[in-house]
């Protein structure tokens, strides 16, 4: 069965976006390589390095269903309508946004928490991993043993301000390394959460 | 002339220390090995983490650390662990007592410029090693004092404690990745800092 796994691009200093969630200096790993990889499900074409390629090639399809808050869904504009690879979107809100509230739409809004929206993530991805994006429930997550993986995409770079994936957590969790990727201006990392 | 060199143990959540400036298990790596250091029996290091320890204790010319962590480990009663290399400690006030040992201490009261100076004058072509507390790192970075980092990263999330990149607000540093040298319980990444 899937795992429940996080997955963010993270500055060196902890920032998962800059100050007023401008990510543009942080994803620079996302077209500073020399291979292509176009993200299934979107007109977005990535250029990363080979090693990176593999990386997100592998990772990203194995990925079933996402669940974030709404702050990241209204950060990123709800991916212009379609997430990549199609990924059915589990969006943790006591307000759901009415506009997206569409038949066919890949989005479900959540009003009854995190468990909730795992639950029904895990369903839609069958086989496949969720991924947890945004830093609350990420870790919320966390706090309460749910999750299985941290996956840090580590950008080589210092932003000195900005919003921190880590910072709200005032518990000890202890880690396994499986996998370090150096590739260009980003390192990969996959930790096991020990439990 | 050597590099200047920001050597330092890192949670994956950003943490040299506990809030109580404890170190809880980060420094595990350093000694709960199976293989004792050629150089310091102190050390016991495990997989790739000897090669790591043993360039460490082969390349360093001089060290360069804050008054604080100076106190914190009662200036290593003497004998700091690369044994004879000098430390230059940045400092407002010199101590009246200092331990004496093998390890030759300069107090430099006239800034963090003149420390590192000093310090490479003293480390010839070998490699200037600051190695924290975190005030002095961040004052380095700011000054444009640093050629390249070393982040010995714990697998750990300590939850809280002492930041290391911390008050850089606004600075954002491009970092080119040199080395990521997987390890039990640590990956060590290496970085030179990109002008």
């Amino acid at each position: 069965m899937g795992k429940i796994i996080s997955g963010h691009t993270m500055s060196l200093d902890g920032f998962i976006a800059g100050p007023n969630d401008d990510v543009r200096r942080l994803f620079k790993w996302y077209s500073s390589g020399d291979t292509a990889f176009p993200v299934p499900g979107t007109d977005m074409v990535f250029k990363v390095s080979k090693a990176s390629a593999e990386v997100i090639g592998e990772n990203w399809a194995s990925i079933g269903a996402v669940v974030t808050g709404r702050r990241d869904f209204d950060v990123s504009h709800a991916w212009g309508g379609t997430p990549p690879y199609g990924w059915p979107t589990f969006i943790v809100t006591h307000n759901p946004p009415q506009e997206w509230v569409k038949p066919g739409a890949p989005f479900t809004f959540v009003t009854d928490g995190v468990e909730s929206a795992l639950e029904q993530a895990k369903r839609a991805a069958g086989d496949k991993h969720v991924v947890v994006g945004g830093t609350t429930i990420v870790q919320q997550c966390l706090k309460a043993g749910l999750l299985d993986e941290i996956h840090i995409d580590l950008a080589s770079m210092l932003l000195g301000d900005g919003i921190h994936l880590f910072d709200l957590l005032d518990t000890l969790v202890e880690l396994e390394l499986t996998e370090a990727i150096k590739a260009t201006d980003v390192t990969h990392l996959t930790f096991r959460v020990v439990k | 002339m050597g590099n200047v060199l920001l050597d330092i143990t890192m949670s994956l959540d950003g943490y040299i220390a506990l809030p109580d400036d404890q170190v809880g298990t980060i420094h595990d790596w350093f000694f709960t090995g199976d293989t004792t250091s050629r150089y310091n029996e102190q050390f016991k290091t495990s997989g790739r983490s000897t090669e790591v320890l043993d360039e460490e204790f082969t390349t360093t010319g001089a060290l360069v650390v804050g008054k604080r962590t100076y106190d914190l480990t009662n200036g290593w009663e003497g004998n700091h662990p690369v044994h004879g290399v000098p430390v230059f400690v940045v400092t407002h006030d010199v101590p009246e007592k200092v331990p004496q040992g093998a390890t030759p201490f300069t107090f430099v009261t006239d800034g963090i410029e003149s420390a590192i100076k000093q310090a490479q004058s003293a480390a010839g072509d070998k490699i200037v090693v600051v190695m924290g507390g975190a005030s002095l790192a961040q004052q380095c970075l700011k000054a444009g004092l640093l050629d390249e980092i070393q982040i010995h990263l714990a697998s750990v999330l300590l939850g809280e404690g002492v930041r290391l990149f911390e008050h850089l607000v606004a600075e954002q540093i491009e970092l080119e990745t040199t080395r990521v040298v997987e390890a039990p319980g640590v990956t060590h990444l290496r970085f030179r800092i990109v002008r």
